[in-house]
């Protein structure tokens, strides 16, 4: 049984519709087919609501809406025997308020708007991050001139969040993938008779490259996002207009220590991958029979400071680079809850970005020097 | 506003506390049908937890919330899911979803708890952003709306599914004078209008004398009610000291380091 009816009796001057019962959103929700039909027929119509025992807001628009469909195509309408309570509650509602306003139509660009636009915005985020870069620059140039202004216990902590807090994540994944390539490269290897060399590919893969990309990564999506959203919310929050109207350098107060933070956290975790990563692998080679000392000699014959020394340099650039990014993105946030998570978006994937192409631009350049030392690999 | 009207909220012998530490003890009051009540006090006197414990974002430690005569504060999850319905919010923030459109926040209740037709659910909503003077804003994000604006939005939302009682934090704040005194008439007008039960937690004073029916006064130190009545009465018959200092502005001890105004 519907809270409410609406029955429809043709008569000869036009339509008599009578409602009956409870008209709440539920009761509405059953008589609102009637309108289409009162639409499609003809004549005037009358309306008796004498047995409506309950009528609110949307009971009153439902007649409201009755009345409308009825005198949009020219016919007259009549309301009768509603309650006087319930007609006050009408009363409410004039004809005009229950039409919905027409939307506003939203700009839709064409195709060279959207490329011409999201060109500007791709030179614009560009000239950001060299103003960025510059704000920086001078930034760590006024702390490293008065090193105390710097907050060194909250470095600290940013470098414990950062480095401490990472090392069980960074430690599996470095494990995991000494374990994956000792593991798939052996076989070829040794069809060779060259799978004692494992160690010296490995090595030289977690010293050069995976040490410092996988490492920078994973800091990425740990800190750089949480330095986004946190840089982010205070954004939303105007805590940055705050440091402002206080004559306080936001990139100085905020951005300073966190680089310095990750320019050290970052190395020492890719020292700490570096090492897992090559354990792993003696791991494997140790299974497959091979003894300690063979596989020590094969690591120090072939691999030299110089491989470590280049993933360090790239580690500490990774680290300033996912750190001001990170931070950039932050200050970049706009307006609301979702502009955070924007931002953090925004802080991983340009973060992961930068890493790999300034990674090729480091391996061209160091590959170069090799060439032209004349150095092996 | 009669005084005989029945309760639709019984709070009785209510208790809330943070852990150890007790906010609230012992709070009984009423609200009646149709009334606007103001719950005030100063700040960290326990009127937004009193007001979590009324709309059940928050279970008190003793005590009964009676919403219609239901126990609110003892419900089972279809009791208090149906008891729901029965009340809206409007946050101190307005709290609209801010990747939604205006009618798109007051209709997002309809779609969830109704079956109105789609046609139907836009007239609703029409009628409720025409209530509180928005219709033109339908189509805006909150991000694009000034602060009378987003509270408006909110107490529409709040009305969408024709609740008997409207829960309001700190309406006024952050508002100027006159869009302040604006709201206030709409909620007037709201509650004359549809009959629609105010309680609504605020320290503006400006705000109280305009709108409320009754109110309760809370304080910090004796954790619960050291007053209640109506604000003209408390204005200018004062039971004690607190009150005096919060509806004449006073100061209630001189404070060292300061200097008196001659």
């Amino acid at each position: 049984m519907p809270a409410a009816t609406a029955s429809i009796i043709s008569e000869s001057r036009g339509l008599v519709v009578n409602v009956t019962g409870v008209l709440t959103a539920d009761g509405v929700a059953a008589v609102w087919p009637v309108l289409d039909k009162i639409a499609a027929a003809a004549g005037d119509v009358l309306v008796r609501a004498g047995e409506v025992t309950a009528c609110d807001s949307t009971g009153a628009v439902f007649l409201r809406e009755l009345e409308r469909v009825t005198v949009s195509g020219g016919r007259r309408f009549q309301l009768d025997g509603l309650r006087a309570e319930f007609a006050r509650t009408l009363e409410l509602f004039p004809l005009d308020a229950i039409v919905p306003p027409p939307p506003t139509p939203r700009r839709q660009p064409g195709l060279i708007v959207t490329v011409g636009e999201k060109t500007c915005e791709i030179v614009a985020d560009l000239r950001n991050q060299v103003v960025f870069l510059g704000q920086l620059t001078v930034a760590l140039w006024q702390v490293l001139r008065r090193p105390r202004q710097l907050h060194w216990k909250k470095i600290l902590q940013i470098f414990h969040t950062a480095a401490v807090d990472g090392l069980p994540i960074v430690g599996l994944i470095s494990l995991l993938t000494g374990l994956i390539i000792s593991s798939q490269s052996v076989g070829p290897l040794r069809a060779y008779g060259a799978d004692i060399h494992v160690i010296y590919l490995v090595a030289l893969i977690m010293f050069r490259e995976l040490g410092p990309i996988m490492t920078a990564i994973l800091v990425a999506g740990r800190t750089g996002s949480a330095f986004a959203a946190e840089i982010g919310t205070m954004k939303v929050n105007e805590e940055l207009d705050a440091l402002k109207t206080m004559g306080l350098d936001p990139v100085r107060f905020l951005v300073v220590e966190r680089v310095i933070a990750g320019c050290w956290a970052l190395p020492l975790l890719t020292v700490y991958a570096m090492l897992l990563g090559v354990g792993a692998s003696f791991i494997v080679m140790l299974s497959g029979g091979y003894s300690l000392p063979a596989l020590y000699a094969e690591l120090t014959d072939y691999c030299t400071v110089s491989d470590v020394v280049e993933g360090l340099l790239k580690a500490c650039f990774f680290g300033v680079l996912v750190t001001g990014v990170g931070c950039l993105r932050g200050i970049q946030t706009r307006a609301g809850a979702a502009a955070v998570g924007a931002a953090t978006t925004r802080a991983v994937v340009s973060s992961i970005v930068l890493i790999i192409a300034s990674d090729c631009v480091f391996t061209l350049i160091s590959t170069t020097l090799r060439d032209a030392a004349s150095l092996p690999f | 506003m009669p005084a005989n009207r029945q309760p639709i909220i019984s709070v009785r012998d209510l208790t809330a506390q943070y852990g150890d530490r007790a906010v609230l003890e012992h709070v009984s009051f009423e609200v009646r049908r149709g009334e606007i009540f103001v719950i005030l006090g100063g700040s960290g006197c326990g009127k937004s937890t009193l007001m979590k414990c009324l709309i059940g974002l928050y279970q008190p430690a003793a005590g009964s919330v009676f919403i219609d005569g239901e126990n609110f504060s003892a419900a089972d999850a279809d009791t208090h899911a149906r008891l729901l319905r029965k009340i809206g919010v409007m946050y101190q923030s307005g709290a609209l979803f801010g990747s939604m459109t205006v009618q798109e926040n007051v209709r997002l209740p309809l779609d969830e708890y109704t079956a109105l037709p789609v046609a139907a659910k836009r007239a609703v909503v029409a009628s409720k952003l025409a209530l509180v003077g928005l219709r033109d804003a339908s189509f805006k994000l909150p991000a694009e709306l000034s602060g009378g604006m987003i509270k408006r939005a909110a107490i529409a939302r709040a009305l969408a599914l024709n609740p008997a009682i409207v829960f309001l934090d700190e309406p006024s704040a952050g508002l100027d004078p006159v869009t302040s005194a604006d709201l206030d008439q709409t909620i007037i007008g709201l509650s004359r209008d549809l009959g629609v039960t105010f309680v609504i937690v605020t320290h503006e004073l400006a705000s109280i004398y305009t709108l409320a029916d009754r109110c309760i006064m809370l304080d910090a130190a004796t954790k619960g009610i050291i007053a209640s009545g109506r604000p003209a009465d408390l204005r200018d018959r004062p039971p004690n000291d607190l009150v005096k200092s919060f509806f004449h502005r006073q100061p209630l001890t001189t404070q060292p380091g300061l200097r008196q105004p001659s």
